[in-house]
């Protein structure tokens, strides 16, 4: 029977590939998620996520979407080359929604291939379940080889309702912060670091009514694997001997999270769809939204897949096993953060200290002096710096190419030639972590640099800039005086071989001519309020961003906030300025901008229509954070707008 | 009254009619009950209440706002405000309106002032009041939020009306006339009920105290009060 369905189905398979066919229905449901519990859950066709669509480079895709919700819906196709009509964001190219009770045809013709997804695009829908993932079989030889394969689409369970979500955010912005510092807590890093530095520390962040825990604005989630927690047991299974490509998709509302496998490599084949050269990694973190494809090929027994939300309050277990009677246990979480108040994240060098080994590893500083990268364990940093004793061990030489010093490098006047120093010479391994081991006075946590975006002020010399030093208690890594450790990004452990987005490297060159005028987006926010914008403006409030149709320009996102925001563009890939040489620079569809830090794209406007570009932290979209990208000829031969604006 | 919470809806009217994107965040709400206990003192049941609340956008908002106390089946004192809030500045908001008292007696005021987060986290009211029979008088209001733990937080503060006229029918004098400052030790059960107690100390002072007690009243003291703080 399975023979003769098999047999039917070569036999239909290339009338299929002309169009393939799906039908969505999207419903509200009573669904059992958490074992135990009922919640109510946007399903499509009755399960969340919704079915994984599969389809093939150069067919019609088409998907009727049908909507048995009471409130208008939609679908939005994340990360592909679209007509806009059927971009699936409402008020954006004609397209107002699918009413309830009715039903849309999207029609898209495939031209890519890759992990991609999908998630409705109104109100709070995408929280409540209606995602799922969406793949494409590339036309030709598939330039990632992979025995088998298996989709990981994670996400963010809540059983509230997201306009209640909203709502407690607009009350009470740390509504769902249950690590805020407390008096106790005071006390203890008034004992470790004095009264009167935490004082000064407290009292800055209290000036800007900031919270320094505020690491992720919503919590109370369970994280699922393909719609299954880790009470449900999630299992990939795997054949010892063969190549296992993980399709990894965010899906999550609002949090970013850290995947890892302890024991088994994770080569990085992809991002955002788009296939890159290979980077060996023990773990890689992922913004919302964004898509990793992933290769293991573990020897034979049960591996534990673990994955934690950055603000270490939602995990995720899951067994990658070649056999499912063994079982599988959670590794040690990492620690909570305490965010730190000159860093903005990373590289300004905490007082007294002009530049760290990790800074001057990453090219952001050159130290001055002979400051050891290898302090003699008798002869610390601190002391060799006051002349007390000199250190056995010799500065080991940076790494660097003498075209571009890494002072250049970190302006991005160009890009070094010679990786940057990792633990291993050789196969392209993730380099978020620049320190194989913790050096002598060491911070307990090594400096991460996840690569998202510069620091706008590395390079210069802080010390000669009074009014910018900012109260700190300690360096990024250090913990405080209630173990939390300092800075945004912190927790992978020394050595660990950890993605950076420097580390992305297009598969293929192609031609990149350079960008011919720069935009400027400031991400901005009101915490205290929650309200979060662009350029100061909401969404609707000021004029959209207009591109010329083949203009190629550089879009600089500059985040003077606190938190990390996940900018995606609809309808077209960019390129993404990580310090790779034009023409190899990594394509994607999500940007992830630390805080604080400055991070440039390059767009090609080839797609016409309009855009949103946004903030993919579902809350931070829907309080404003979203502006209209219009991408239209300026005159048709008539003379009159080739495009009709909906302002 | 009615017409008191029509002024402040048409006053509000603009909140109601931006909500045209799904993306600026929307028309929201929001009730905070900040005290309602019941305590017996000096032989009597004594319910006080203090409640606000706004519905609107980030930008304009219809504020409401009532305070009040009964003693045994009297009600002695009930203040309701209806305001237009506008938001100004990145953690302030400007607010203008109607406040109406029925207890001691039946006044009713114009009202002008501010509300907002003030540096180091200090939760901030300053309004001046403009009664429709000449008395005008300025209330300040500061809280903080000191966090024992992430559940129980302590917290002070501290209420003064300052009159600018003399009222003999409230027994009032010039200047700071009544003060109210205390601390509210609250557990957060959920964010959104936390049972208190507070340990408050209310008094009117200098002429307006004399005013009272040569009146035979009570010019105040300590209190101590359980009760729930929640918020819808």
């Amino acid at each position: 029977m399975k023979r003769l369905f098999l047999l039917l189905a070569t036999l239909l398979l290339p009338a299929l590939a002309q169009a393939a066919t799906y039908d969505l229905v999207v419903e509200r449901k009573a669904m059992q998620i958490v074992p135990g519990r009922t919640d109510r859950v946007i399903a499509i066709n009755g399960t969340v996520p919704g079915p994984v669509l599969r389809f093939r480079e150069g067919e019609e895709a088409v998907v009727r979407v049908t909507n048995k919700l009471d409130a208008t819906t939609s679908i939005h196709w994340h990360g592909l080359l679209v007509d806009g009509a059927y971009d699936g964001a409402p008020g954006f190219n004609g397209f107002n929604g699918i009413a309830p009770g009715t039903t849309y045809t999207y029609r898209i013709r495939i031209r890519q291939s890759g992990t991609y997804w999908y998630h409705a695009h109104s109100e709070g829908q995408e929280q409540a379940g209606q995602y799922g993932a969406l793949l494409i079989a590339p036309k030709g030889e598939d330039p990632i080889k992979a025995d088998a394969e298996q989709v990981l689409l994670f996400s963010d369970h809540t059983r509230e309702d997201p306009g209640r979500v909203l709502r407690n955010l607009k009350s009470d912005s740390g509504y769902y912060n249950w690590n805020k510092r407390t008096l106790p807590e005071l006390l203890k890093d008034a004992k470790k670091f004095g009264m009167k530095a935490t004082m000064a520390e407290r009292a800055a962040w209290g000036q800007m009514r900031m919270d320094a825990t505020d690491i992720a604005d919503v919590s109370g989630y369970a994280l699922l694997a393909n719609g299954q927690p880790t009470a449900a047991k999630p299992v990939i299974a795997f054949t010892p001997g063969q190549r296992l490509r993980l399709r990894l998709i965010n899906g999550s509302a609002m949090s970013f999270v850290d995947v890892r496998i302890p024991g088994v490599a994770m080569q990085v084949v992809a991002a955002d769809g788009r296939p890159v050269q290979p980077v060996t990694v023990d773990e890689l973190r992922m913004g919302v939204a964004e898509t990793y494809d992933v290769i293991v090929a573990p020897t034979a027994g049960a591996y534990a897949l673990w994955v934690e939300t950055l603000d270490r309050r939602a995990t995720l277990l899951a067994s990658l096993t070649s056999d499912p009677a063994l079982s599988v246990a959670a590794p040690p979480q990492r620690p909570k953060q305490v965010l730190l108040l000159a860093e903005m994240g990373h590289s300004m060098p905490a007082p007294g200290e002009a530049c760290s080994a990790e800074h001057a590893a990453m090219g952001h500083c050159t130290p001055a002096g002979a400051a050891p990268a290898v302090a003699d364990p008798d002869c610390p940093p601190e002391h060799a710096a006051m002349g007390h004793c000199t250190p056995k061990t010799p500065a080991p030489k940076p790494v660097t190419d003498p075209d571009c010093p890494p002072e250049h490098a970190a302006m991005g006047h160009c890009t070094p030639k010679v990786p940057a120093a990792g633990p291993n010479a050789g196969p392209r391994v993730g380099t978020a972590v620049a320190l194989a081991e913790k050096p002598a006075g060491g911070t307990h946590y090594p400096v991460v640099d996840y690569g998202y975006g510069k620091d706008p002020m590395a390079g210069m010399d802080h010390s000669s800039m009074p009014g910018m030093t900012m109260p700190v208690l300690g360096k990024e890594g250090d913990t405080d005086g209630s173990g939390r450790v300092f800075g945004w990004a912190t927790g992978a452990p020394y050595g660990a071989r950890v993605l950076s987005m420097r580390d992305l490297v297009a598969l293929e060159p192609k031609a990149a001519a350079p960008p011919t005028r720069e935009i400027v987006i400031r991400l901005q926010g009101n915490m205290e309020r929650y309200i979060w914008t662009l350029n100061g403006k909401k969404f609707g409030e000021g004029p959209p961003i207009d591109v010329k149709f083949g203009e190629r320009v550089r879009v600089t996102f500059i985040n003077e906030t606190m938190m990390a925001h996940p900018m995606h563009l609809h309808g077209m890939f960019f390129e993404v300025e990580n310090g790779q040489p034009p023409g190899l620079m990594p394509e994607k569809n999500v940007i992830v901008v630390a805080p604080g830090r400055t991070q440039s794209i390059i767009l090609t406007a080839n797609e016409a229509g309009e855009w949103p570009l946004h903030c993919h932290l579902l809350y931070h979209m829907n309080s404003g954070m979203m502006q209209k990208l219009v991408v239209a000829n300026v005159a048709s031969p008539d003379g009159a707008p080739a495009m009709a604006h909906h302002h | 009254m009615r017409a008191l919470a029509l002024a402040a809806a048409l006053l509000a009217a603009p909140a109601v009619a931006q909500n045209a994107h799904g993306h600026d965040g929307g028309i929201n709400n929001f009730t905070l009950v900040e005290e309602a206990d019941i305590t017996r003192f000096d032989g009597k049941w004594v319910a006080n209440w203090e409640a606000q609340g706004w519905i609107g956008s980030d930008m304009d908002k219809f504020w409401w706002r009532t305070e009040g106390e009964t003693k045994g089946p009297r009600l002695e004192q009930s203040e309701f405000q209806a305001l237009y809030s506008r938001n100004v500045a990145m953690f302030f908001d400007l607010q203008a309106g109607l406040r109406h008292d029925i207890r001691p007696d039946a006044r009713t005021y114009a009202v002008v002032g501010v509300q907002g987060l003030a540096p180091l986290f200090f939760e901030t009211e300053a309004h001046a009041f403009f009664g429709f029979k000449g008395d005008v008088l300025l209330r300040l209001r500061q809280s903080f939020d000191l966090r024992m733990t992430n559940r129980l937080v302590v917290q002070p503060l501290f209420e003064t009306d300052i009159y600018l006229t003399r009222e003999p029918e409230r027994l009032i004098a010039p200047g700071p006339a009544i003060i109210e400052a205390g601390i509210l030790t609250r557990y957060e059960v959920t964010r959104r009920v936390a049972p208190y107690v507070a340990v408050m100390f209310e008094r009117r002072l200098g002429e307006s105290s004399r005013l009272a007690r040569a009146a035979g009243e009570n010019p105040g003291g300590w209190s101590i009060r359980t009760g729930v703080r929640f918020w819808l």
